[in-house]
């Protein structure tokens, strides 16, 4: 479960996150909608506790994400990742899970890549793939082990339709093993599909909240709140 | 445009007072060393002989070469210059600012070496300026093929097979000049003062011209040999290889290399040593410091300090310039770093295992010859060992604890730091103050950054 309690950042220039709160039972997948700095990197980066909060706090189960045992339990896509790139696809994963759980990777790691199409390539330096081949390796390495928290920035920049409706059934995968899922993306249609809530921001404040129900329309309140002076 | 040039202009300058600060820093050990071999002369234990500081210096300009050339590749295939192609900078000038990076250094290290050796073989400064000429000609040379190679064939399998055949052209170059030179009961040193004037009475025609037809038929032989056997290894062909012909399907490898205990410093490690060995240029010092251990072994006459002075001052020579190299991952991976659960003290044990992987084995090399060949006894070989063990350990937790301060900023912010930190060392007490204060600066901001 996880809470977030009044994290809030406001950068010199003014801009950031008007303290924020949240709460996400066991297999929800919370997606946060917003127009361009809109604050949703800015949050997620406080929620995963890269990034340092000017107050509040953000608690799975009872451990702040910012302690290190919690990193164990999230698994982060971040928006714009920077990986030293003379790495293989195989090692860099491998890497991360001997740290992450320990011991070698088991069969989570290779089930990911063969989903995504990787497992050909995972002899590959990272500099030698494609943005969206990159993508599918950080995607993979935020899934896998289905850690209890999974924030995804993003993940919809450079995949491929076929990687996206993949990436969808993951995650309603994961909703089902119950991790917290949070998601963000500027493709309504991809997030309409899989949410089970959706929270709207705006110039870093919360406008509003909507559960998942058959005739939401993304699109309206897209409109209303964001267009309704054009 | 005309702002664009003063920008130029600009990072030329500051290319060439960064130059000048790692040049230091490449000169420095080679400094203690001339230095540490008068000390033991002025109070009788004994010295090194001439061969032996004949040698070292023949290392030393061997390895500067090689990473003067790394560098111009580096330099040459990086994104900068692409961004000022793109501005629209012409070849020339593009050149030029390579070599404001990249000649200082060079040429800065190979003076200082011109001059201790000039000065210390008591040849007068005419020695000492053959020398310098000899070397800018190397670095010319070495340039321009780089550039070549880079412009002709641009991919990653060539420019392999440019720093194997660098290596091999200087090889042949010397070779050519020792067979040349050589008479019979010179000492080492004496060939070596030989080499370099024959070298440098060459007419620039003629050893440019030699050198590109030695590079050519040595990167022609190993087209056939090294290169293949280098690609069957490092791609792990090897392994699939053997599995294939045994007839194991593919599932049954990955389960053969399972381990189940573990723990963070075995993942650094695997990692580390992928990235280290995936390296050509760590490579070809890994085992061009093997040989040159066990071919020193057989030169080298004095006591046992004497040796410990040399190994010393390899290790020193060794850590100092691969230090931030050893970081520079690391800082990379910061990214990465922030959303895992590393500790700081994992972090950096792990790195001292690396260190001592970078900088023993010239002298385990130079040990294990010199305990075969009964130079040493047995007991002095064990505390040799621990003593080398230790001694690198200390020095990597002094220099990375410089680097520390700046982490995650290593490659641009350090070369300064480092080199006072050089001078520093020598203050009593110091080392053992700035380790203490270091490691915990960096403890209080790992994953503040
Ligand atoms: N490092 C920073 N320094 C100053 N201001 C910043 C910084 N990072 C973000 N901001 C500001 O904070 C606000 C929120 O930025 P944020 O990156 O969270 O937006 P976002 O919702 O992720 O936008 P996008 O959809 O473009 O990714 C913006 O107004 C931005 O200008
Ligand atoms: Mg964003």
């Amino acid at each position: 479960m996880l809470t977030v309690n009044g994290i809030k950042k406001i950068y010199p220039n003014g801009k950031g996150l008007k303290p924020f709160f949240l709460k996400a039972e066991p297999g929800e997948i919370v997606c946060l909608i917003g127009p361009n700095g809109s604050g949703k990197t800015t949050a997620f980066n406080m929620i995963a506790g890269i990034a340092q909060s000017d107050g509040g706090e953000c608690l799975i189960g009872d451990l702040s994400t910012s302690d290190i045992e919690a990193k164990k339990e999230i698994g982060f896509l971040e928006e714009s990742p920077y990986y030293y790139d003379k790495i293989t696809v195989e090692n860099f994963l491998g890497f991360i899970w001997g740290i992450k759980y320990k011991g070698e990777p088991n069969g989570d790691i290779y089930r990911l890549l063969a989903k995504f199409d990787l497992l050909k390539r995972k002899g590959y330096k990272l500099q030698e793939l494609s943005m969206g081949l990159k993508k599918r390796v950080g995607v993979i390495s935020a899934l896998m082990h289905y850690p209890k928290l999974i924030i995804l920035d993003e993940p919809a920049n450079g995949l491929d339709s076929q990687s996206l409706i993949l990436l969808k059934d993951e995650l309603v995968a994961a909703g089902k093993q119950d991790c917290v899922i949070l998601i963000s993306s500027h493709i309504l249609d991809f997030l309409k599909d899989i949410g089970t809530r959706f929270v709207f921001l705006k110039n870093g404040v919360i406008k509003k909240e909507l559960p998942r129900s058959q005739n939401v329309s993304l699109d309206e309140t897209y409109r209303s709140l964001y267009m309704s002076k054009m | 445009m005309r702002n664009i040039r003063l920008y130029f202009s600009r990072i030329v300058f500051r290319g060439i007072i960064r130059g000048a600060a790692i040049a230091l820093v490449h000169i420095l050990p080679w400094i203690l060393l001339v230095a540490a071999s008068f000390a033991f002369a002025k109070f009788g234990q004994s010295e090194l002989t001439l061969e032996s500081r004949g040698l070292l210096g023949l290392m030393y300009l061997l390895g500067t070469c090689v990473f003067t050339t790394s560098k111009i590749r580096y330099i040459l295939g990086g994104q900068e210059i692409l961004l000022l192609k793109k501005i629209g900078f012409s070849g020339n000038e593009l050149f030029v600012y390579c070599l404001s990076k990249v000649k200082i250094p060079f040429l800065m290290a190979t003076t200082g070496y011109a001059c201790i050796y000039g000065v210390e073989a008591e040849l007068g400064w005419p020695g000492a300026i053959t020398c310098l000429a000899m070397s800018a000609l190397c670095f010319l040379w070495a340039a321009i093929l780089s550039s070549i190679y880079i412009t002709l064939f641009n991919s990653q399998k060539s420019t392999l097979l440019k720093d194997i055949s660098i290596i091999l052209a200087l090889a042949a170059i010397f070779t050519k000049a020792y067979k040349e030179t050589y008479v019979e009961g010179m000492l080492l040193f004496q060939t070596v003062e030989e080499m370099v004037r024959h070298l440098a009475r060459m007419r620039v025609m003629d050893f440019i011209s030699f050198s590109f037809f030695s590079s050519f038929a040595s990167m022609a032989m190993i087209t056939l040999g090294t290169a293949l056997l280098f690609w069957i290894f490092f791609r792990q062909r090897f392994l699939k290889l053997s599995v294939y012909t045994v007839g194991k399907p593919r599932r049954r490898r990955r389960s053969r290399v399972r381990i189940t205990v573990g723990s963070p410093l075995k993942s650094f490690m695997k990692r580390d040593l992928g990235v280290a060995f995936s390296s050509k240029i760590f490579m070809a010092i890994q085992v061009g410091a093997v040989a040159l251990g066990i071919w020193a072994s057989t030169m080298l006459r004095g006591s046992i300090l004497v040796h410990l002075a040399i190994y010393l001052a390899i290790i020193c020579w060794v850590l100092s310039l691969k230090i931030q190299d050893v970081l520079v991952v690391d800082s990379l991976f910061v990214g990465v770093y922030k959303t895992l659960p590393i500790k700081f003290k994992d972090f950096v044990l792990m790195k001292a295992a690396l260190a001592a992987l970078y900088s023993l084995p010239c002298p385990l090399a130079l040990l294990a010859a010199e305990f075969g060949m009964g130079k040493i006894t047995a007991l002095s070989a064990i505390i040799l060992l621990i003593g080398l063990m230790l001694w690198s350990e200390l020095l990597f937790f002094y220099n990375s604890s410089i680097i520390m301060l700046y982490f995650p900023k290593v490659k641009n912010t350090t070369d300064m730091p480092l080199l006072l930190g050089d001078f520093m060392m020598l203050i009593p007490l110091f080392p053992v103050i700035m380790i203490v204060c270091g490691m915990r600066i960096g403890a209080k901001k790992w994953r503040a950054w």
